[in-house]
């Protein structure tokens, strides 16, 4: 199958039930999306796809043939300067997926509430860098140039400027694999 | 590849007791190269030994070996600023990388006698500052030899600047001087005075945040040696039980799957990938037979607690004679998992007279000596490469997960991966205990208390890695469990702590704060419920109790007036805890509306004797304190049949960023010796906010978690 990452085509097999987590790690080696739960509960997994973050430890990759999906590797994005100025991560597992779901935010809403940072926000960190997580953002909204107007059209992204959990966030969780036994 | 074990290089224990290394020139090319052991910074090219810590490139880039594990906690940004700072280097020729396991890398223990490889007990700082410091200043001053040689002048005509020698008009680079320096014996060098310093105090930028918003920072789960094969594992769920049977044909479908096999009472399975090891692992059909399990639940488990506080146990430690007493309270905490969102890993290569491990390990010299007796090899030819740590927390202080990769590559030539599933790392933890505490007191005629007795059970986190014959001894019972309630600060003239120890096969262990995590709960709640019967406010009451102990007086106050006024209609708890050397105090400000806590702001104030990276502190006590309170809020295990029963985090929930509290931390500079900041950030949360919620709605909540307590 064909998928587009980060602004390239790239070719990799894969059974159909793969989720895009592992075609990530195991075939292509791009590391820095991690696996934390594994049923999307935890977020270290995040990735943009067209635009929007998603779970990608219970996203088939067979689903996003034809999709631009972004990884860690291919983010470019103020929250990632930002969070270097405020010293955000600690153990910095979390982060790529913390900066990912960052990043949306802030591209769907340029200047975030704190409840709206809340909302959005659901990436668990054990390390307790929640505090600066919020001020990272808030530091990354400031340095952000002002959107040019008229509003660019959101219509095939990102709903406008309404934050939402991300996807793999509503409703119960997805089963677990069993529980491994 | 090619990689090193220094103990074969040669270092020697020399300078009166300091470990320096010797000069081995053009051993550069030795070092660690393979993926995995973290290096940071621009690659430093040809490096030449200062000692076993330093190394200098002829670019001026300075390369600090650090003994010890990052893993959040900010070692390899504190331990080289330590060096830096003797060396007088700048921040931005700093190249740090994790050390071999090596006896030269151990750091002095801080509680006890020895020396240790081991990335724990808040102890990395206060352990390898004094040989930070020498190994510093003693390359320093074999800098200015060098320089001071080819000058012909004396080394006290030198001074040294952001990585060179002066002597008048001369100058040169360390870079310059490497060579030269590497084949002076070591020198012995006094390190800086206080006063001299420029770095330690400071807040330079981390040296691991870079990778870190990049993704190209490497953790255990992220090294893959060529040819690496990945496996998993299924332990048995049930605490003292076994493995009965199992039917593998299904699994053995899965493409990729390569082998499936029984070891040492587990399932292994081992594929080409993670994915197909995981997914064939949950097409297994397994039969356990509970064993010593069968019964032990959750209303089990209580009862022996209970049954071993009635009993009484051993008293630790009393002041006075605690008599009659008029209060009484019981209070409990629960089972917890570490659940660093890294999952278990560990990635090992068993070829013949050699062991190669990449892990993400806090534990590197337990390691060595554990593969090295699975696979029959000298200490020496096991090869520990470090990686980042995706969060440790007490739980990879474990040799576990090590051991199950080098079991598991003893049967094939490649190198193996094991990884934990997420619902594996609940199900075999080495957790916080449960445990109970009765609290007695007695209030004289002005409401302050002349008696408190703290009875405990609860099972013995050092069990598993202390020898039998020392586990038990009173001191170490004291700290590991009781640890806080002894030598409480609070002047109240009679005491006693008893302690009784239980056995259960429930496997426990280090849990951020260890004793802290629980004991802060038990004495800074009950002292409130002192504070409430003499209607005194609880601030109050604990200045006055504190009046004779200044440093924690100092603390409180600092907490206090960070905190600032209340804000109207929320309420504030208080608390203060002592572990690690470290003194914290935090006032939490909530509102507990229909039943639902909010936890607005949090205050602390952390006395760690000095903060040589000051907003690295901050950045501790922020962590610690919001890890303690989604401890308090839904976390904690329940047990059937001797079996966790929570698989994953849909059952086992942590606190989320809406949350989190805003927290400003303080930092009060007694002076007094250096010590630990990973964790005495966060017992007093415990208190602060269980304190705020009973100040809130009158409620006192005497049993963590709190989960529905508040709801009516
Ligand atoms: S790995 Fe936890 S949400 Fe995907
Ligand atoms: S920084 Fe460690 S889990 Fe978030």
């Amino acid at each position: 199958m064909k998928l587009n990452i980060n602004g390239a085509d790239v070719e990799v097999e894969a059974d159909a039930d793969t989720p895009l987590l592992w075609v990530l790690r195991e075939q292509l080696g791009m590391t820095g999306t991690k696996f934390g739960c594994g049923i999307g509960q935890c977020g270290a997994c995040t990735v943009h796809l067209n635009g929007q973050p998603i779970r990608s430890c219970i996203m088939p990759a067979s689903a996003l043939v034809g999709q631009t999906l972004t990884t860690i590797e291919g983010l470019d994005h103020p929250v990632q300067q930002a969070w270097l100025e405020e010293q955000v991560p600690q153990c910095g597992y979390c982060q790529s997926g913390q900066l990912m779901a960052a990043a949306s935010l802030l591209n769907n809403n340029r200047k975030p509430s704190d409840e709206d940072i809340g909302k959005w926000m659901t990436n668990l960190c054990r390390c307790g860098t929640y505090d600066r997580i919020r001020k990272g953002i808030h530091a990354a909204s400031e340095a952000m140039p002002e959107p040019v107007l008229p509003m660019p059209d959101l219509e095939a992204g990102p709903p406008g400027g309404e934050a939402g959990p991300p996807e793999g966030e509503t409703g119960p969780p997805a089963p677990a694999d069993g529980g491994a036994e | 590849m090619k990689t090193v074990n220094l103990t074969r290089r040669g270092f020697v224990t020399a300078l009166g007791g300091l470990v320096l290394g010797f000069n081995l020139p053009g051993c550069a090319s030795l070092l660690p190269s393979i993926d995995g052991t973290i290096g940071l910074g621009a690659d430093p090219g040809e490096l030449v030994d200062i000692n076993a810590w330093i190394r200098i490139a002829p670019d001026n880039t300075v390369s600090l070996r650090m003994g010890a594990s990052e893993m959040g906690q900010g070692v390899f940004t504190s331990l080289p600023m330590i060096l830096a700072e003797e060396l007088d280097v700048d921040w931005q020729q700093v190249h740090a990388e994790s050390a071999p396991a090596a006896k030269v890398y151990r750091h002095a223990n801080t509680d006890y006698p020895g020396s240790s490889q081991l990335t724990g007990g808040s102890a990395s700082v206060r352990g390898y500052y004094e040989q930070l410091r020498r190994a510093g200043a003693s390359a320093r001053a074999m800098l200015v030899k060098a320089a001071a040689d080819q000058w012909g002048v004396s080394p006290g005509d030198c001074l040294t600047e952001a990585g060179h020698v002066l002597s008048g008009e001369d100058k040169l680079s360390y870079g310059q001087l490497a060579q030269a320096a590497s084949r002076l014996s070591p020198i012995d060098a006094e390190p800086k005075a206080l006063s001299e310093r420029k770095l330690l105090g400071t807040s330079p930028a981390r040296l691991d945040l870079p990778p870190k918003v990049d993704g190209s920072a490497t953790f255990g789960i992220d090294v893959q040696p060529e040819g690496c094969l990945n496996a998993t594992l299924v332990q048995c769920p049930h605490f003292g039980g076994s493995l009965v049977s199992f039917e593998d044909s299904a699994a053995r479908e899965v493409p990729g799957v390569l082998d499936v096999f029984e070891l040492d009472g587990a399932v292994i399975v081992v594929a080409d990938t993670f994915w197909h090891a995981k997914k064939a692992s949950t097409l297994l059909q397994i039969e356990w037979d509970a064993g010593q399990g069968a019964g032990l639940d959750d209303a089990r488990i209580g009862e022996i607690l209970q049954e071993a506080l009635d009993r009484g146990g051993k008293t630790l430690w009393k002041v006075g004679k605690v008599g009659e007493t008029d209060i009484e309270a019981i209070y409990e905490v629960p089972y917890l998992e570490h659940a660093p969102i890294e999952p278990l890993n560990a990635t090992a290569w068993v070829r013949p007279g050699r062991v190669d491990v990449w892990a993400p390990t806090q534990a590197q010299q337990t390691n060595q000596m554990a593969a090295s007796r699975i696979a029959g090899v000298s200490n020496d030819d096991v090869y520990i490469h470090t990686t980042f740590l995706g969060g440790g927390f007490g739980r990879k202080s474990f040799n576990d997960f090590v051991n199950w990769a080098v079991k598991v590559a003893m049967r094939f030539e490649q190198p193996v991966k094991v990884t934990w599933t997420r619902e594996e790392c609940f199900k075999r933890g080495q957790y916080r205990p449960r445990s109970l505490c009765r609290m007695r007191a007695k209030l004289g005629q002005d409401g302050y208390p002349t008696d408190l007795s703290f009875e405990m059970a609860s099972q013995n986190v050092a069990a598993e890695v202390v020898p039998p014959a020392l586990a038990n001894l009173k001191p170490l019972i004291g700290e590991v469990i009781a640890g806080g309630l002894l030598h409480n600060p609070y002047a109240i003239p009679n005491q006693r702590v008893d302690v009784a120890v239980v056995d259960l096969p429930i496997p426990v262990g280090w849990w951020r704060s260890v004793q802290g995590s629980n004991n802060a709960f038990y004495r800074e709640c009950f002292l409130d419920e002192l504070a409430n019967a003499a209607q005194v406010d609880p601030i109050a009451y604990r200045r006055k109790l504190l009046a004779d102990s200044p440093r924690e007086l100092a603390v409180f106050e600092a907490a206090v007036e960070a905190a600032g006024p209340l804000r109207q209609r929320q309420s504030r708890g208080v608390a203060l805890f002592e572990c690690f050397g470290s003194l914290c105090a935090q006032v939490a400000d909530v509102t507990v509306i229909d039943g639902e806590l909010i936890v607005h702001r949090v205050a602390a104030a952390m006395d760690c004797g000095t903060a040589l990276h000051p907003d690295g502190v901050k950045s501790q006590v922020m962590g610690a304190l919001t890890m303690g309170l989604s401890s308090m809020l839904r976390e904690g295990l329940s047990l059937s049949d001797g079996a966790v029963q929570q698989q994953n985090f849909h059952e086992y929930e942590l606190l989320k960023l809406a949350e989190a509290p805003q927290v400003t931390v303080v930092i009060v500079d007694s002076g007094e010796p250096l010590g630990g900041v990973g964790e005495p950030g966060l017992p007093p949360i415990l208190g602060a906010v269980c304190n705020a919620v009973a100040a809130a709605t009158g409620k006192r909540v005497r049993s963590l978690p709190l989960g529905k307590q508040l709801q009516a």
